[in-house]
């Protein structure tokens, strides 16, 4: 599948984030690569909200980090506002990449231990010689939904998983970012949990119109957060929808199948029971062709031999298959 | 499976707590738990962090014994025996041979640097008594019955060498390779993909089938628990506060706590967007835990007078008169009418 194909990106100037074609491959042994990104494209506009869904080793992670300039592309283009953040030289990059900033999944280790709540939250701006004063870190304390008389002065360690992802959301939003990245924010924590950050990142990007790329393995966060959502398989894009479409609509067999795969909270629904097949392929050789074919019943000569591009099957949605479900609905 | 009533049950729980000494008091990780397993029967055991559920499974397992820092007290009997008086050499063959266990990442579980063939052989040999050979021929068996492709190739393999579900199926084949009577699965997908999380669940579902295995299946997901459980205990700040068929739960969810985690995950059958009802504040801590109903502090439903005392777990009025057995731990059970404080009476001791 996931083939490539930039059919999906919207002609539009003031994207946010553009992505064009972003290859990841990373050195292995024995002069091998793995082949983590390949030709990833997307946009996401002024306060909406990309989802990106995949299993492990999907590439998801990678690809954020590649946007970021964590790691470097193989090639490609990222364009932050417009302007392209490959080949900037070190200064330039940090200085251009304040506007975008990155949460990770573990909310406790992606904080220095040592410091205190409000030093956290002022630290980005402080290293760009912006003083905050104590109201400014405090109201930014606050917007996240905690108490800074209460968590002001406590170190992470005496804080929960949920309390310590807020913090880290404070400090993402401290430099004022245009775009913030996700990296499975809420994953490790509890439902009670999940649902008050969720709603939180909803209510900051409607506050400062932040353009947010959510990464998640799962589909019905993913929904219920984003607008657009994008499916990856081992490196490549498989479909990409409106959030409302893609659970009832799967173009994809692999959206298909992670459909199929979620535990549904419905007592009365009769589990079908062994219809996925075989595991991931290796990234260091993925398939020929379209790289879902060898766990896809759909599958023949034709995807073997020629990789599929993105086309359009409805109204903003996009899939990159030789034989997509016709009309999944029906 | 439904459940003779009549025989005695597999595994009979009553009034377990464990405590643990800690630097900062006594911490009530379990407290007062009744529990009953069928014989066959599959138990899902739901609830958040802290919540007691691996606690009481271990408690269970009688792990804590010999753990000069934690305190077991209450009634643990399986297959009509007494956990607690097992002599040493009883309780070797109680592990592994009556009760087997699975966690959540098998690459802690299984030894790094011992093949897997051996770590599903070794437990043949000690408990069954078969030679080397015939253990190897039975891993062999039970890897395809877990379903592993080239499973005597497998069987040299270390559990770096295979991906995580497939050490998963390792972990089950080592699990069921006595047959053990009760399987305890403390969130053996969470680590795992949901494709993948959704073979191991199907395949745990079709060998307890095959066997006639009783089943306790750990979960935080209510999902997991939905379709796979004939039984879900839920636990909040180490005690059950509900306890019901899924389909009982799911349609009309008696104790408030159940309800708002039921309302707090999202679902796909939402609308994208829609606002989720997040549970407010955390749980107690548990070492100086409130006296009256351990959820107040957070419940939406929550009066002064729940405060007071702690609830019993015992059926809600409507419940009791139509003959169900589901049971809540609540003053106001939800969707009973009970504003009036008819149940309450009922229930408080």
């Amino acid at each position: 599948m996931a083939g490539s194909g930039r059919a999906h990106l919207r002609d539009d100037v003031d994207a946010a984030l553009a992505v064009e074609d972003l290859v990841v491959e990373l050195p292995a042994r024995r002069g091998r690569k793995v082949h983590a990104v390949s030709g990833l494209s997307f946009d996401v506009r002024e306060g909406e909200t990309l989802g990106v869904v995949g299993e492990s080793g999907c590439g998801k992670s990678t690809a954020a980090r590649a946007v970021m300039q964590l790691v470097a592309p193989t090639s490609g283009s990222v364009r932050l506002d417009g302007q392209e953040l490959t080949g900037l030289d070190d200064a330039e990059l940090r200085r251009r990449r304040t506007r975008m900033q990155l949460i990770f999944q573990d909310p406790i280790s992606s904080l220095n231990p040592r410091r205190t709540v409000r030093a956290l939250v002022a630290e980005g701006p402080a290293i760009w010689k912006k003083t905050l004063t104590t109201e400014q870190i405090d109201a930014l304390i606050e917007s996240v939904g905690l108490d800074p008389a209460i968590v002001g002065d406590r170190r992470p360690r005496q804080l929960s998983g949920g309390q310590c992802q807020r913090v880290a959301i404070a400090r993402a939003l401290a430099l004022e970012p245009q775009v913030l990245i996700c990296d499975e924010p809420v994953s490790a924590l509890d439902v009670s949990v999940q649902a008050q950050i969720l709603n939180l990142l909803h209510d900051a990007r409607d506050r400062y119109g932040l353009a947010t790329v959510f990464i998640s393995h799962d589909l019905a966060v993913v929904k219920n957060i984003s607008d657009r959502v994008l499916v990856m398989y081992l490196g490549k894009v498989c479909e990409v929808a409106p959030a409302d479409v893609l659970d009832r609509n799967p173009a994809h067999p692999y959206t298909f199948l992670l459909l199929a795969a979620i535990p549904d909270p419905d007592p009365h629904a009769e589990i079908a029971r062994d219809d996925i097949v075989g595991e991931l392929p290796s990234p260091l050789d993925p398939p020929s062709g379209c790289r879902f074919r060898t766990r896809c019943p759909r599958a023949d000569e034709r995807c073997t031999a020629e990789e599929p591009q993105l086309q359009e099957v409805g109204a903003d949605h996009f899939v990159a298959c030789h034989h997509p479900l016709a009309d999944p609905e029906g | 499976m439904a459940t003779d009533a009549t025989a005695t049950p597999l595994v009979e729980v009553a009034g377990l707590s464990t405590t643990f000494r800690t630097s900062r008091g006594e911490l009530r990780a379990v407290d007062g738990v009744d529990l009953v397993v069928g014989h066959g029967e599959r138990l899902g055991i739901v609830g958040e962090s802290g919540s007691g559920k691996t606690v009481l499974v271990r408690s269970l397992m009688n792990l804590y014994d010999g753990d000069v820092n934690a305190v077991v007290d209450g009634s643990l009997r399986f297959d009509g025996r007494d956990v607690h008086t097992l002599s040493r050499q009883e309780r070797r063959h109680f592990w592994g041979k009556e009760v087997a266990m699975v966690f959540q990442d098998p690459m802690t579980s299984l030894n790094p640097v011992k093949r897997v063939g051996a770590q599903i052989s070794d437990p043949i040999r000690y408990h069954l008594g078969l030679s080397r050979q015939q253990a190897a021929a039975r891993a062999e068996e039970l890897l395809r019955q877990m379903r592993i492709p080239d499973p005597k190739a497998r069987l040299r393999n270390y559990p770096h060498e295979l991906s995580g579900g497939m050490r998963q199926r390792v972990a089950l084949a080592v699990a069921l390779s006595c047959d053990p009577k009760l399987l305890i699965a403390d969130e053996p997908t969470t680590a795992l993909d949901v494709t993948v999380q959704k073979q191991i669940l199907d395949l745990i579902d079709r060998l307890a089938d095959d066997r006639g295995m009783s089943v306790v299946l750990i979960t935080h997901d209510l999902g997991v628990a939905a379709g796979r459980t004939d039984r879900v205990a839920v636990m909040y700040a180490g005690q059950v506060v509900e306890a019901a068929t899924p389909v009982e739960l799911f349609d009309q969810p008696r104790h408030p706590y159940t309800e708002a985690l039921l309302r707090s995950s999202p679902r796909l059958d939402q609308a994208s967007h829609t606002r989720l009802a997040a549970i407010a504040g955390r749980p107690p801590d548990l070492v100086a835990l409130p006296s009256g109903c351990r959820f107040a502090p957070r419940c939406a439903h929550a009066q002064p007078s729940c405060s007071d005392s702690p609830p019993e777990l015992a059926p809600a009025a409507v419940d009791a008169e139509a003959g169900l057995t589901r049971r809540v731990a609540c003053f106001f059970p939800v969707g009973t009418g009970s504003e009036t404080d008819d149940s309450s009476v009922e229930v408080t001791v």
